[in-house]
């Protein structure tokens, strides 16, 4: 067992110093300087680990192997996600990044939670990955020169807030999945099957709320912060993801972290409404029923969703969203007519670009190109 | 999101206990394991937490399997399932920890001098061996298989 720990912590060893090397020979814009040293940091602590188990071997004592072992796994599984999911966005770097890590570094930077977070930029389609005060958004490659597609970001920074505020969260939600048992569950049943599949379909249900809240929070985030830019993006980026956009049959009801999207938009234009933006709510809302009627599906929740769960879970969305105190972009859209890229406002740069789209799409996608052009040049 | 977020709970936890175990091996033996005592402090600290947030959801599904368990994401909940179902693998969990009370076990590893004995150390190392059955899961959800 000895000598197996010794080579494997021996490569472990290697593996790091060849890690720390490409780290360091990689050239990146400032931006993620914080982020270089971040990795570099993460990869002197296995070092340290590995050094740590060198000592504990040479003890020879057996009966410490298995936590030696397990440490020796800790660092080999740490090292294979550090190569899967924390390399990459150091080593897919390019100028077309620029403009993301603008508005990425603005907005950490309008907000007291996020002052001090390291973050990167990876591909996939749009997420977040937040481990502590480290975030990783990724983004479609495209939608680093779609302008229009940048106010997702502010639905993924909701996610950060979220486990930011993760204990008042999860109290809040509590008292909704609370009122959720309250309207659903039948105190009484009978001992049947029936009965039985009934108990446990309530039960997947409220448990289901835990996530679909953490979601429709997000959504709330968005709106908030990009105003109609954000429910704009939503419905663009998502209306034609087909059947599913719509509808998902009971037993993926059962499995899902996020609510069906037309249920989101129903959430999204009521709150959207609330703030002013009722004729284009209502063109959102109206866009969506129709794709609905295109596909013959209509509203079926599967007891997942009902109209009478709405008052409390806006409730709750609404004590959510004063707990995380985003920034609003009514605080932050001055001039929406002519965008000036050195302001760096980039609330103002989403709504600007759907007022220019909805007005002139020509005239829109050549100073898109601009705008991508200065900050491609800008780092 | 949620399988790294998952996988970097668990592997803080397991270097906890990894810490403890260690810790106290050694100390039975009178050999340095140059842990510090404030690590240590730490780390019993990250256990006994975890330990409690279990307590209230194993309490929850054992008096009431069919009950929700609200207020937790699905990671607490899912890995509150399968200590359950360890539980009743009597031949392969046999620790303290899975024959009695959870809040047993803090009450252990709140007193220095039992938390050396061999039913905290053997519950200590069964609570890891579920820990890195679940970390395995979450690794395989991130990185695939070769």
């Amino acid at each position: 067992m000895l000598e197996i720990l010794y080579t494997n912590n021996h490569d472990l060893f290697r593996e790091i110093e060849i890690g720390k090397d490409h780290i360091e020979s990689q050239p990146i814009p400032s931006e993620l300087e914080p982020y270089k040293e971040w990795l570099l940091n993460y990869f002197r602590k296995l070092e340290t680990r590995i050094q740590d188990n060198f000592y504990l071997l040479s003890l020879e004592e057996d009966d410490i192997f298995s936590e030696i072992y397990s440490w020796t796994l800790q660092v080999t599984k740490e090292l294979r996600v550090l190569n899967s999911e924390f390399l990459t966005p150091l080593y897919r770097y390019n100028k077309f990044d620029n403009l993301c890590l603008k508005l990425l570094k603005w907005l950490h930077d309008q907000h007291l939670q996020s002052k001090d977070c390291i973050f990167a930029l990876s591909h996939g389609d749009f997420a977040i990955t937040a481990h502590r005060k480290l975030l990783i958004y990724a983004l479609p490659s495209s939608s680093r020169q779609d302008i229009l597609h940048l106010p997702l970001f502010f639905h993924e920074y909701g996610h950060y807030l979220f486990s930011y505020h993760e204990q008042e969260m999860i109290e809040l939600i509590a008292d909704v999945q609370k009122k959720l048992q309250e309207e659903i569950v039948v105190p009484f049943q009978e001992n049947n099957a029936r009965s039985q599949h009934e108990i446990e379909k309530n039960k997947i249900i409220i448990e289901t709320w835990y996530s679909w809240m953490e979601e429709l929070f997000c959504d709330a985030i968005g709106l908030h912060i990009g105003g109609i830019s954000y429910l704009h993006t939503f419905s663009l980026y998502l209306r034609t993801n087909g059947n599913s956009a719509f509808y998902y049959p009971e037993e993926a009801l059962a499995k899902s972290s996020h609510p069906v999207s037309w249920l989101r938009v129903i959430f999204l234009v009521e709150r959207a409404k609330k703030l002013g933006f009722v004729e284009d709510a209502q063109k959102i809302l109206i866009d969506w029923e129709n794709i609905a009627g295109l596909l013959g599906i209509n509203q079926n929740y599967h007891g997942y969703y009902r109209q009478s769960y709405k008052p409390y879970i806006t409730k709750a969305l609404d004590d959510m969203l004063e707990e995380a105190n985003p920034i609003s972009f009514r605080d932050y859209i001055c001039n929406i007519d002519n965008f000036n890229p050195k302001h760096n406002n980039f609330i103002e740069l989403a709504n600007w670009a759907w007022q220019k789209y909805f007005s002139d799409v020509e005239s829109f996608i050549e100073e898109e190109k601009q705008i991508i052009e200065h900050y491609k040049m800008d780092l | 999101m949620l399988s790294i977020q998952k996988f970097y709970r668990n592997q803080n936890l397991i270097s906890s206990v990894n810490n403890l175990l260690v810790y106290y091996k050694l100390k039975h033996k009178q050999i340095d394991s140059r842990i510090e005592e404030d690590k240590i402090s730490i780390d019993k600290k990250s256990v006994i937490d975890f330990l409690k947030s279990l307590e209230i959801l194993v309490e929850s599904i054992e008096n009431n399997s069919t009950k929700p368990l609200t207020g937790t994401d699905e990671r607490m909940r899912s890995f509150a399932k399968k200590f359950v179902a360890a539980k009743r693998k009597k031949n392969k969990f046999r620790s303290f920890l899975f024959n009695n009370d959870i809040s047993e076990l803090e009450k252990l590893i709140l007193t220095e001098e039992l938390l050396s004995s061999e039913k905290v150390l053997e519950s200590l190392k069964e609570l890891n061996t579920l820990l890195e059955e679940e970390s395995s899961l979450n690794f395989r959800e991130i990185t695939g298989e070769i």
